[in-house]
């Protein structure tokens, strides 16, 4: 990239500072950049490393107490040190800005379509009636099912891509010569993911624009990126072309990004601190599982009515599942957001009773329809939380979250009670510093840590863990999944882990149950699972799941739908006929069941795809 | 939404029983003062009590005045509907006659002061809100937290100390029992300024802590955000956007707190200032110990809040798609 007036964008020395009660802290550090119209250069970091900031500051949207200086021109022309009142004039023009949380990102009271019309006619002279056509066609255009209907809808009656589509339509409105995108797939599914990523390569080839897309995800850069830039700390550490970055990287920190980001179309990667291979997957079904979940079906009325409500349906969460796990063995439940995999996590808990089927743990009821399970038993399953922010008492430090379960159980008290929480602390990486702090003195990764050593208290022999690692940035999650790992092998313990994403959990977990519409559509030994998979859907997810290399860009979208149908109307016979490619007449009339295909890899399909497998081999 | 409405209206009406059931309990089943002697007059023999019982229908069971009195209120039997009683202190004057004849002060009371202070709470939140740490944010904040604190019958008479054209010092407004004396409406509205402002000073600050507090929270939220990325004026995103999203839980608390001063509780401005309202009228019932027209005014409250509790619940369905889906 050699300089020229012909860059649509171009920044020098960008410098943001905030002003706050500590005095100045600077989130972005001399930063220069430049958009070409037609490409995507993707700003990548960790949390903190200001490329949010970064962005919002070249909408001019830094925020009030923001001090931003340094130089920019859009195609040629000045616009200062990105002033506000210059690159006001730019924005929803000639710049436009998608964001992470769709949800939020839009008005919950004006319908979709009214906020579309507003951005066009904020910049134009047309009638509202002509604002509102024009807003269904960019409906269209993003991809939007139905999109005269979707029009007059609120956004809480979008699905999370819809949402994405929606407020990609108001980016687009005037079509705009640079495109901002602040996480734009962090909130979705993968299956999602692709297909809005997708989108974007599209609206910009199609409308010519520059994208500046901002993630943590490397596999999100290789997708979409023709440059990278990488940042840390408020600075470009290394830039230049995609293939370049990701397959040569220079900069240490580039490496470390690349190292912690798992892939799932590579074997393990031996761990740094000693070399590891998978263990030995025992011989499964020798003795009794540890676990046994038998038939379980957690459905939730859903009532209407006008004085005295009336049940009038039935909210599918889990819909007949059976499953074992080991002792010390780790099963990973992977779906897309509603498979029903959150409910499943806290029926095993009895956080709800299940409708119908029992869970069993050491051959003993632990759930089922009017169990109240006996506190030792309820000992032997601990839990950790999706989001470390939300699952930590802010008002209790670590020493003393840490004892609770503890002390519930009265396992210990007074000075082997002090002893043992500092023993899992250090269990989990936290120095004895730690015990007197409160968690917003913690980092994600440090939080998570806590909410471990907690579910290690009271010494269970299983812990739920519903997505622990979602919220965290790449190399922490990598970190935070080698402990669990560890724990594993150290103390036995087994794990429920529930994930959306396949690439996460391929490498830590044994087994891998694919959850669709509260069923179980596949389930089996990880490596197989990830490698030969047999449902169709199972194919769609690993399709979807990003790899950090730009030479492995296809075509991500194996389904034939978008949306997930609702689980309180699953589709009949084969819930996922409605968005499988191979699809046939049968499929629409018998539901499959789970079957072995061997190694005890089951799947439920009528169209296995091990035929077709064995067929081109 | 029909739907929703359809059963916020049913909802409404059950709750209406419910209520009435519950003042006919509180006046006829707990102890009491017995009714029959109040009525038969001070140098009444038993006999005499006994007869004005029979006449008066209290000698029949409980469940059978209930009835009664239901029919009363809700139907046109029973000398309904809105029968509620007649007053043992003024000669049989229907309680609702009287109800009626000073509700027109009350509500020109409430609506002026309602008016008033929706006006200078929602400009001075917002803009507290806009402007947050800055002097002037903190010179309204503790100015409204002044006012919270300061008794409405304090406020009162210190505003007519200061400015009522009898005792005033700067006498510009006129002051007690100017409005029973005024004719026309002009002229009760002008006899209204004072107590508007007495009124209104209290809940305005409230509503402008609570307005600053909501739009704060709003101004944070990533769709402002949105809106500012289309490039819209920032008065637009203020006041299509923010203010919008803002003023929607205002909204529920001004249909309550308008519910419960019409339901008597200007009581304290009406006293202060002498105006003929629902709520001195309760004060009087209460003193010369005229049962009916104090259970009377009681139930008209009960029934004014249970209706704007449903109006209240239409207008926020209306507001906000969220509920309205529900």
């Amino acid at each position: 990239m050699t300089s020229g007036a012909t860059s649509l964008l171009e920044v020098e020395g960008l410098r943001v500072d905030f002003e706050t009660d500590d005095g100045l802290v600077t989130a972005v550090d001399g930063l220069s950049l430049r958009a070409e119209r037609g490409r995507s250069l993707c700003l990548v970091g960790e949390s903190g490393s200001g490329k949010s900031v970064a962005a919002m500051s070249i909408l001019g949207l830094a925020g009030a107490n923001a001090r931003v200086s340094g130089q920019a021109w859009f195609e040629g022309r000045p616009l200062g040190a990105l002033d506000p009142e210059r690159v006001r004039r730019l924005r929803g023009t000639e710049i436009a800005m998608v964001f992470q949380d769709p949800l939020s990102a839009l008005h919950p009271l004006y319908t979709v379509g009214s906020q579309i019309a507003e951005a066009i006619r904020a910049h134009r002279t047309v009638s509202r009636a002509a604002a509102s056509r024009r807003a269904t066609e960019l409906l269209d255009v993003v991809g939007m099912p139905d999109p005269e209907r979707r029009s007059s809808d609120y956004s809480h009656q979008l699905s999370g891509g819809m949402r994405q589509r929606a407020l990609l339509a108001v980016a687009i409105a005037n079509e705009p010569k640079l495109l901002i995108a602040d996480e734009p797939t962090t909130a979705l599914d993968v299956t999602t993911q692709a297909r809005i990523l997708a989108l974007i390569a599209k609206l910009r080839d199609e409308l010519g624009m520059a994208v500046i897309l901002i993630t943590h995800d490397l596999g999100v850069v290789a997708e979409i990126a023709d440059d990278v830039a990488v940042m840390r700390a408020g600075r470009i550490v290394e830039q230049g072309p995609a293939a370049t970055v990701l397959g040569t990287p220079r900069d240490p920190h580039t490496r470390r990004l690349l190292e912690s980001t798992v892939r799932i179309d590579r074997p393990p990667r031996p761990r740094a601190e000693g070399v590891r291979a998978r263990r030995d997957i025992p011989p499964r079904g020798r003795g009794s599982p540890l676990l046994e979940i038998d038939r379980l079906v957690k459905h939730f009325p859903v009532h209407a009515g006008i004085l005295l409500e009336r049940e009038v349906g039935v909210v599918r969460a889990v819909d007949g599942v059976s499953a074992t796990i080991d002792a010390a063995e780790m099963l990973a439940v992977v779906g897309e957001s509603g498979c029903g995999k959150s409910t499943l996590c806290r029926t095993i808990l009895g956080l709800t009773h299940p409708t119908s089927g029992s869970v069993r743990l050491l051959g003993r009821e632990l759930a089922g329809p009017a169990t109240t399970p006996a506190r030792a038993l309820r000992r032997e399953v601990q839990m950790v939380f999706q989001d470390p922010y939300a699952s930590l008492n802010p008002r209790r430090t670590v020493a003393q979250t840490v004892a609770d379960p503890i002390v519930i159980h009265g396992l210990a008290s007074g000075a082997e009670l002090r002893r043992r929480v500092a023993g899992l602390l250090e269990r989990v990486g936290l120095e004895s510093g730690y015990l007197k702090r409160f968690p917003h003195e913690l980092s994600g990764g440090e939080r998570q840590r806590v909410a471990i050593a907690r579910a290690l208290g009271p010494e269970p022999k299983l812990i739920v863990a519903d997505e622990p690692v979602t919220a965290l940035d790449a190399p922490i999650r990598a970190q935070v999944l080698a402990l669990l790992d560890d724990l594993q092998r150290d103390l036995g313990v087994a794990y429920l882990l529930v994930a959306h994403d396949l690439g996460l959990v391929r490498h830590v977990a044994d087994r891998i149950a694919v959850m669709y519409l509260g069923q179980i559509v596949e389930i089996g030994p990880a490596e197989a699972v990830c490698t030969t998979p047999i449902h169709p859907y199972t194919r769609a997810l690993l399709a979807a799941t990003p790899i950090p290399d730009p030479a492995a860009r296809r075509d991500r979208s194996g389904l034939a739908g978008d949306e997930v149908p609702s689980p309180m109307a699953p589709p009949d016979a084969c819930r996922f006929h409605t968005r499988c490619r191979l699809a046939t007449s049968i499929c629409r009339e018998l539901a499959p069941e789970l079957v072995d295909h061997g190694g005890g890899h089951l799947a439920a399909c009528h169209h296995p795809l091990g035929d077709a497998r064995q067929g081109r081999s | 939404m029909p739907r929703y409405v359809a059963r916020r209206l049913l909802w409404a009406l059950a709750l209406l029983v419910i209520v009435t059931a519950a003042v006919f309990a509180i006046f006829n089943l707990l102890p009491t003062a017995d009714p029959a002697a109040l009525r038969a007059g001070r140098a009444a023999t038993p006999e005499e009590v006994e007869q004005t019982r029979r006449a008066l229908g209290l000698d029949d069971p409980a469940a059978v005045r209930f009835v009664r009195y239901v029919a009363g209120v809700f139907t046109p039997l029973e000398g309904g509907p809105l029968n509620l009683g007649t007053s043992i202190d003024r000669n049989g004057e229907p309680v609702r006659a009287i109800i009626l004849d000073r509700l027109p002060a009350t509500a020109f009371l409430v609506a002026g002061a309602v008016v008033l202070w929706i006006a200078i709470a929602i400009p001075v939140g917002t803009v507290s809100a806009l402007r947050r740490r800055s002097a002037l944010d903190r010179t309204t904040m503790i100015a409204t937290l002044a006012l919270v604190s300061a008794p409405v019958f304090w406020l009162g008479l210190v505003a007519l100390y200061l400015f009522a054209d009898d005792v005033g010092v700067i006498g510009i407004f006129p002051g007690i029992g100017a409005y029973g004396a005024a004719g026309s409406v002009f002229a009760k509205a002008w006899a209204l300024v004072l107590p508007w402002i007495v009124l209104a000073a209290a809940t305005a600050a409230l509503y402008a802590r609570y307005v600053r507090s909501q739009m704060i929270d709003v101004m944070d939220e990533d769709y402002i955000r949105t809106a500012r990325a289309k490039g819209l004026p920032e008065r637009q995103v203020i006041l299509g956007h923010g203010l919008r999203a803002a003023i929607t839980p205002v909204i529920t608390l001004l249909g309550l707190d308008v519910a419960v001063l019409l339901a008597g509780n200007a009581i304290l401005t009406e006293s202060v200032f002498n105006i003929p309202g629902v709520g001195r009228e309760l004060v009087t019932g209460i003193e010369r110990a005229d049962f009916e027209l104090v259970q009377g005014i009681v139930l008209f409250g009960a029934l004014v809040i249970v209706v704007f509790n449903l109006l209240v619940d239409i207008a926020y369905a209306y507001l906000d798609p969220r509920v309205r889906y529900r």
